[in-house]
């Protein structure tokens, strides 16, 4: 008999394997195919599960589960686990975008119906006297996590470089004030035309993020011949931006690590009006590249998959997936937009995300000398205990729950974005499949891979349910 | 020395030199206790295992972001 009816375990089978895995702690286990009865449905609370095993060839797994909740494997949700703590209110993370021209129109760009507008510019003190106010802010509250501070999220900073690198040697400046740390950083550009003095300054800086339109001909040859620019020890990385109907993944990771260090690839949020906008048929058509992506990384040996890993960047959509489910870390928000981040749009309006930028609903205020700070405080970010359907759901503390940006992109009034669900429940189903399979070949992957990629690998225990349960049976 | 039994990068065994048992990562190359009885030793590997220090919160910011 299990006695507690609160757990919610997903289940599920992928190239005649088959898996469980617990939310709270975020253990997972292979379990014999015949071993689970699984309902049709892709996760079941303890009381589904007995009921739907109440046969007796069952009740080794009834047995297999009690054991693990005995030892705390598996925990009451309602109980015992910790819970998210919204932190002292100050913030971590401002984003000032002094305006919104570009010299490209990539189709993509979450900042194009903002650019149509009439463009204001937000003048360089005013950008001056903001990061002084947050930063005093953080002052007076005592707050002792650093400031992070960067510009330019809904243009192109290349276009105003010179806007950016009198901000640089502002924060250098002011540094000094604080007891917390405060610090920049470069952001992403589209790397078309980038002047001298962006270039050396790159140089200096050592790091650069590209955006790239990979399918726009003329705007990838460009870039690449741009790198000719930016010296070898420079760090590379690109950002590409996927949506479902793009080429083969495998080959864009292939191809770009041939010119930058990291490649992250980017799922976008594309407007329900568009063209390329999410549809179940695209959708389908998408979680097959991710399928064919796993199965091509399980055909590699062990040192090409290594090397093939290493160069996925830190921003890349499916290796934050692999590195959550590794180091089993517990993520209760999605991003910490309106939480611990802020950014402020040219018009000096404030927002928790620049995407959202321009939607008067997401506006938490207008920055003046008199902006009292608490107006900020907002729940645009919830906290996946907070949202009815992440709260029972399995993988929540791995998804972290909805991007606000995407489920307005999509026109969606209730809480959760299937689409974003059905692609987050696949990923967390492969890699789950994926981390089992490599273990099983090559035991001390996760090892090399936790040096390589300074992630913690918690799979530090028999993936096997059978021999696990029997270790821990006296 | 008992036959050592195995949980991923955990091992344990009865010191039969005096009848204790050893927990020990075989990762780490590290003994990380000695118990009297074997559900005390089990404990501790279900203990390490379910390692929580690390599990600070985290959650999704991107660093060189943009939205364009
Ligand atoms: S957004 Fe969807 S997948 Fe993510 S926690 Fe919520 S219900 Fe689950």
């Amino acid at each position: 008999m299990l006695e507690q009816q609160y757990i919610n375990i997903l289940i599920f089978s992928y190239n005649g394997k088959s898996y469980i895995y617990t939310p709270e702690t975020r253990f997972f286990w292979k379990i014999s195919d015949s071993e689970l009865c699984t309902n049709k449905k892709r996760f079941l609370s303890l009381k589904e599960l007995e009921e739907c095993c109440s046969e007796k060839k069952y009740q080794g797994i009834i047995e297999q589960i009690n054991m693990l909740k005995k030892r705390k494997f598996i925990i009451d949700e309602k109980g015992e686990s910790k819970k998210f703590e919204k932190k002292n209110f100050s913030f971590d993370y401002l984003v000032i975008n002094p305006s919104n021209e570009c010299n490209l129109d990539c189709w993509f760009c979450y900042a194009k119906n903002e650019r149509k507008k009439e463009n204001n510019k937000l003048e360089i003190e005013k950008s001056k006297e903001i990061i002084r106010y947050f930063a005093d802010f953080k002052k007076k509250r005592k707050s002792e996590t650093a400031l992070g501070i960067s510009l330019f999220y809904t243009s192109d900073v290349t276009l105003n470089f010179e806007y950016f690198r009198e901000i640089v040697l502002f924060i250098e400046q002011i540094k000094k004030d604080y007891s917390f740390p405060i610090y920049y950083f470069l952001p992403s550009t589209n790397f078309f035309s980038p002047k001298q003095g962006f270039v050396d300054f790159v140089n200096e800086y050592k790091f650069l993020t590209v955006t790239l339109d990979s399918e726009n001909e003329e705007v990838r040859k460009k870039v690449i011949d741009n790198l000719s620019k930016i010296r070898k020890e420079v760090v590379k990385h690109l950002i590409i931006p996927i949506h479902p109907m793009i080429e083969n993944l495998v080959s864009l990771y292939s191809y770009y690590s041939k010119f930058f260090d990291y490649v992250s690839l980017r799922i976008l949020r594309i407007e329900s009006t568009h063209p390329q906008a999410w549809d179940k048929r695209k959708l389908s058509t998408f979680l097959k590249k991710i399928e064919n992506l796993i199965d091509y990384l399980l055909t590699l040996k062990e040192k090409e998959l290594l090397e093939f890993l290493k160069k996925i960047g830190p921003t890349d959509y499916i290796l934050r997936y692999l590195n959550r489910l590794l180091s089993r870390e517990k993520l209760f928000t999605r991003c910490p937009a309106g939480l611990t981040a802020v950014c402020v749009s040219p018009n000096s309006e404030i927002y928790p995300c620049s995407s959202l930028i321009g939607n008067e609903k997401y506006k938490l205020g207008v920055w003046s000398k008199k902006l009292n700070m608490q107006e900020l405080d907002n729940d645009v970010v919830k906290s996946v205990e907070k949202i009815k359907e992440c709260s029972s759901c399995p993988i929540r503390y791995i998804c972290g729950g909805p991007c606000v940006d995407w489920k307005e992109k999509q026109s969606i009034t209730g809480n959760v974005n299937k689409i974003e669900c059905e692609i987050n429940f696949r990923l967390v189903e492969l890699l789950i499949y994926f981390i089992d399979t490599v273990n099983e070949r090559f035991p001390l992957f996760f090892n090399k891979y936790e040096k390589e990629k300074k992630v913690k690998n918690k799979i530090n225990y028999s993936l096997d349910l059978n021999q696990f349960v029997d270790f821990f049976s006296m | 020395m008992a036959e050592r039994e195995k949980c991923g990068d955990f091992e344990i065994y009865k010191d039969e030199s005096d009848g204790w048992w050893v927990v020990y990562d075989t990762k780490k190359k590290k003994r990380l206790g000695k118990f009297i009885d074997k559900n005390s030793a089990l404990d501790k590997v279900a203990f390490f295992i379910q390692d929580e220090k690390s599990d600070e919160e985290e959650s999704e910011y991107e660093e060189t972001g943009s939205v364009c």
